[in-house]
């Protein structure tokens, strides 16, 4: 359709307001209560217009077009129009723009200059009034204008409601809660409100005075924390050589929404701390070296070690935080240098079971849909996932869609905070995975609700599964699980009568002894109800590292050379041979991480090179990991900061940063996005794939890395789902594997119309199994470990972060209240927690998301960090230990200072 | 075979897509996977259908405008080797050996019609061309859907 604006024509589309057409037009209107992701609001009604035939002004923000419809814009008493409102928004409050970090880029201030406004007409109205109680965000009263954009923001885009309108008339305000500061308030400071204020009202804290908008570079990548891969600008003082501000990208896959860690955990690549040059230990001290030096010595060692004993004595380990370029380096230098295919990397710990679970259901392991998909979905099933934690991105998505009317439905033996937003709750005992869903099966097949045409035309043993489970009962399933009957058929029902179920899950599924089991039993549900091949459905792991996924695609396996080409396919090693113009590959698995670290004690790991891991820290029990690692011949670690696993290295090289190189990053549904080199590494900091190359060459070898692109071709050239993602393609969006070829779009969902990658979906008959070690008299609660907001992995990069620390200093044993009151112990407290294996001293937190008998804390803090505790038992296929379940017992060491519960919902007491 | 007669053009192109039926048909019958087995079936079933096409062509020419627009050519069949037939293939070799037949069908009618001079035939020769790519676009879909395993 036409409208005339202005006396000029333009093209309209029937859902778009007059607004949109005459932004879409460069025709400036002036907005400031509606943004395009909180919607219309026609509250500050700076956007009037005339329209032919209507009565009065009309807001353009909210005004549909209709074909042939005339509007003005910019007549005379129009503008008047806008003009006294934009001035009766000057007057209120205090807007000086002479050091308001908003100057440059404030919509009030673009308004003015568009209206010819200087200053108010009427007297400002300035209370001084400013909230800083926030370790990230200020809130400035005076240059609020009640729009409502924050409120909006905070309750309907990230959902974590929060922010609110209080009082009325003149003293209409926002305010945190029930008008409490902002820093003592439950928000989780995401930082979305920020990046939706039209004025300087809500500003980042951190960024003050450190650069006006137009003076810094800005650079487009993507985040170094979690697996949702969240686009970000970063926002650089050049001269400083520092990230000074991050704001999110409006695209995919989070359209501008961050949490805290995106948004605010980004000074780390300048701290002082940063490893700079390459170190050897002499005299068990670590020296500083050149890197000839370094490389030299290395080499030699392996030379000479390899040379006495094989090639299996060596062992080498990617990871899931470094790009993927890095990742192939490392596994290439591995296989086709050392001729081992002893390389693995951290999904090992993590997510194993869901590629060994979903590749024997369905021949592939990823998620099968995309993250976008979860808007459309009718029933989210949220099992083991504490997702506003660890996947906050993705929970803003999960709130989203429950708020506008999807079901969501949460399992986790904690009341976790994303049960404050589900529809049912469902609290089940630690590691009953397997019977709680069979017996959600039975119930499902007892009801007709199972999807019998999907099961007969998709799957291969339906009847099998059929058959098995009739030997099972809700109520047996009821009695392991610990969920009353009742429940267990609410849950069968809501799921069996959905049309779209998305299930969504995460390490909780994933670290127990029977994690493949656990995994390929949530297959079984989803072929059972016919959920899969189809938007808004699907199994969905959540993975954990900001390229966990990654390193898998790049063959940081003991298994498979990049893209999942077996390493012991006759045809994929000769193919590789030739790519790489070597011979002599190994024929033969890998060992996986355990295994190489197992080994070390019996000296058949002798040489251990790991970039970007920090083993000691991340493996369970690690008093054995310790005796493990001083066990090996010579260990080398590349890695951004000192930490627990440096101390036991022989060479240190220090490695750049995620702002400090290009390359790519692939996140939880597949996308591979881009990172770009925003500011210089420190010292002599040098990419992984470079250190790869300059070994290589130490052995005669060329491995062709002459930058990241050349490392990213040569693995695209003899790569298959990959082989047609390009820099050049993905320098805006990412896009999802598999991409076969230059001309293909990638692939938002896997298993189209039910078309399985080994065929036919099959099914899976799996036993209940305990954890490994059950409480008992001696040591009577169960311990379960995780990730906390407000720090990633071993919290190098967010305890050198400012403020993040600061929220959450120290980590703290989460214990029910029930068992608090017998054991006389409150919030704050220290207590000792013991397991079998060590203790570790640290601060109570007495919480209603425990349950009775369970405790909780994570692995961040090397003061006091879990896997002092964790038990070193393992999936029988996948070798992933069960951080999720052990047991421990707890003293109380002495009284602490008490602490105000603010309630559950909260990442914090 | 280049030919001056769109009826003979017809007859050769059903004739192929006959033998395509009775190859998919042939090959359901010996493999083992039943996702295999079915997948061959349906491949059989596209074959007939595309017979039946091709006769409505002969009978109204105006049908030709389905085939008239180019469809995007992903080049996947072209990344593949010709898998050999045999009773333990998997899904994917399936469609790769459909895609690659498809692909050499276009690949046959688009270099028929490089050398045909009749204005007439040229232009059947590109709609059969087209119509072949459409099918190879499909199975390349397909292909793409299942034929990256993820091994672990």
């Amino acid at each position: 359709m036409q409208i005339i604006l202005n006396n000029e024509s333009y093209q309209a589309n029937e859902d778009e307001t007059v607004l949109d057409v005459a932004k879409r037009n460069g025709i400036y209107i002036p907005t400031l209560c509606y943004h395009v992701k909180t919607g219309q609001a026609a509250k500050c009604r700076a956007c009037v217009v005339s329209v032919e035939g209507m009565r009065g002004f009309q807001t353009s923000c909210n005004l549909k077009v209709r074909d042939g419809m005339k509007v003005c814009s910019d007549s005379k008493e129009i503008k008047e129009a806008q003009r006294m409102v934009v001035d009766l928004m000057l007057s209120s409050g205090h807007h000086n723009c002479l050091a308001c970090e908003r100057s440059g880029t404030c919509e009030l201030q673009d308004a003015c200059y568009h209206l010819g406004i200087e200053k108010t007409t009427f007297s400002d109205h300035p209370t001084g009034r400013k909230d800083e109680s926030s370790e990230f965000i200020v809130i400035d009263y005076d240059k609020c204008i009640k729009c409502g954009r924050c409120v909006a923001a905070c309750n309907h885009s990230v959902v974590n409601e929060v922010l609110g309108f209080g009082f009325r008339g003149l003293e209409t305000t926002i305010m945190c809660d029930d008008d409490i500061p902002m820093g003592d308030s439950t928000c989780v400071q995401c930082g979305e409100c920020v990046q939706l204020c039209p004025t300087g009202a809500l500003t980042d804290k951190k960024s003050r005075g450190k650069g006006r908008y137009a003076d810094l570079e800005k650079v487009d990548t993507t985040c170094p924390y979690c697996g949702v891969g969240c686009q970000l600008t970063l926002h650089i003082d050049q001269e400083k050589n520092k990230v000074v501000r991050v704001t999110g990208r409006e695209v995919w896959p989070n359209n501008g929404m961050l949490c805290v860690k995106g948004r605010y955990g980004f000074e780390f690549h300048a701290s002082p701390k940063r490893l700079q040059y390459p170190m050897i230990k002499r005299n068990g001290k670590h020296e500083r070296a050149t890197w000839d030096e370094a490389l030299d010595l290395i080499a030699e060692k392996i030379k000479t070690t390899v040379g006495k004993h094989g090639p299996d004595v060596f062992s080498a380990l990617g990871s899931g935080r470094i790009t993927n370029e890095n990742n192939y380096a490392v596994q290439k230098f591995t296989r086709a240098v050392i001729k081992t295919n002893n390389v693995d990397h951290c999904a090992r710990t993590c997510h194993a079971p869901t590629v060994a679970g979903l590749a024997h259901a369905f021949g592939s392991g990823a998620a099968t849909n995309s993250i976008d998909e979860i808007l459309e979905t009718e029933l989210m099933f949220v099992i083991g996932s504490n997702m506003t934690e660890a996947h906050p991105v993705v929970s803003y998505y999960v709130k989203r869609a429950a708020q506008n009317g999807a079901k969501l439905i949460v399992c986790d033996p904690r009341r976790v905070d994303i049960a404050h937003w589900s529809d049912l709750y469902v609290q089940i005992r630690v590691g009953t995975d397997v019977p709680f869903i069979n017996g959600l099966m039975v119930e499902i097949l007892k009801n007709g609700w199972q999807d019998e045409e999907f099961m007969k035309n998709n799957t291969e043993n339906p009847e099998e599964i059929k058959n098995w489970l009739k030997d099972f009962t809700v109520e047996q399933a009821s009695e392991i699980s610990g969920v009353p009957v009742e429940k267990m058929k609410q849950v069968a029902k809501m799921l069996g009568e959905a049309k779209k179920v998305s299930i969504l899950y995460t390490l909780g599924i994933t670290e127990h002894v029977c994690g493949t089991d656990n995994v390929k039993t949530l297959a079984n549900l989803q072929m059972i109800l016919g959920h899969l091949g189809k938007r808004g459905c699907g199994v969905n792991p959540l993975r954990g590292q900001n390229n966990v996924q990654g390193a898998c695609d790049m063959g940081a396996l003991p298994n498979v050379f990049h893209n999942y080409q077996s390493c012991t396919n006759e045809q994929a090693i000769l193919k590789m041979e030739m790519d790489w113009g070597i011979s002599g590959l190994s024929r033969k698995e890998g060992y996986k991480l355990p295994t190489m670290l197992h080994k070390a004690t019996s000296g058949e790991t002798k040489i251990l090179f790991c970039v970007g891991d920090n083993t000691v820290q991340t493996e369970p029990n690690t008093a054995k990991t310790i005796k493990e690692v001083e066990a090996l011949d010579f260990l080398v670690v590349v890695d951004i900061f000192p930490n627990m696993t440096t101390e036991y290295a022989d060479v240190i090289l220090p490695d750049v940063c995620f702002s400090e190189d290009e390359g790519t990053y692939s996140n939880l549904d597949r996308r591979v996005q881009f990172l770009r080199k925003a500011v210089d590494a420190p010292g002599e900091a040098r990419p992984t794939w470079w250190i790869m190359q300059e070994l290589g060459k130490r052995f005669g070898v060329d491995l062709k890395f002459t930058s990241a692109n050349a490392t990213w071709e040569d693995m695209r050239r003899s790569g298959t789902i990959m082989g047609g993602i390009t820099y050049e393609r993905i320098q805006d969006i990412g896009l999802q594997w598999p991409c076969p070829t230059v001309q293909h779009p990638g692939t938002p969902i896997l298993h189209l119309n039910g078309k399985f990658t080994r065929g036919k979906g099959l099914f899976s008959q799996t036993n209940y199994r305990a954890q490994a070690e059950l409480p008992d008299k001696e040591y009577p609660f169960i311990l379960s470990t995780g990730r906390r907001l407000w720090h990633y992995h071993t919290a190098t990069q967010t305890r050198n972060s400012i403020g993040l620390e600061n929220i959450f200093p120290e980590e703290l044993l989460e214990i029910s209240p029930a068992d608090a009151k017998k054991m006389k112990v409150k919030t704050g407290d220290m207590v000792k927690a013991t397991s079998r294996r060590g203790t570790i001293t640290l601060k109570a937190w007495v919480t209603e998301r425990s349950p009775e008998g369970v405790t909780w804390c994570a692995f961040h803090f090397h003061e006091a960090h879990a896997n002092v505790l964790t038990n070193d038992a393992y999936d029988d296929v996948t070798e992933t230990p069960e951080y999720k379940a052990c047991a421990i017992k707890i003293e109380k060491v002495s009284d602490g200072i008490a602490v105000i519960d603010r309630g559950f919902r909260q990442a914090r007491p | 075979m280049i030919t001056t007669d769109i009826n003979k053009l017809i007859d050769f192109a059903i004739e192929q897509e006959n033998a395509a039926y009775a190859f998919y048909k042939a090959a359901s019958e010996k493999v083992t996977n039943p996702g295999v087995k079915q997948l061959f079936l349906e491949l059989a079933q596209d074959e007939n259908g595309h017979a039946n096409l091709l006769e409505m062509y002969r009978k109204n020419k105006a049908i030709a405008e389905l085939f008239k627009n180019k469809v995007v050519d992903y080049k996947i069949a072209e990344t593949q080797d010709m898998p050999e037939l045999s009773i333990n293939m998997k899904p994917a070799e399936a469609i790769a050996i459909a895609m690659k037949r498809e692909q050499a069908a276009a690949e046959l009618y688009r270099s028929l019609a490089n050398n045909a001079i009749d204005q007439n035939v040229k232009e059947a020769l590109e709609q059969l061309a087209n119509m072949e790519m459409g099918h190879k676009h499909k199975l390349e879909n397909a292909f793409v859907d299942i034929g990256y395993p993820e091994v672990f």
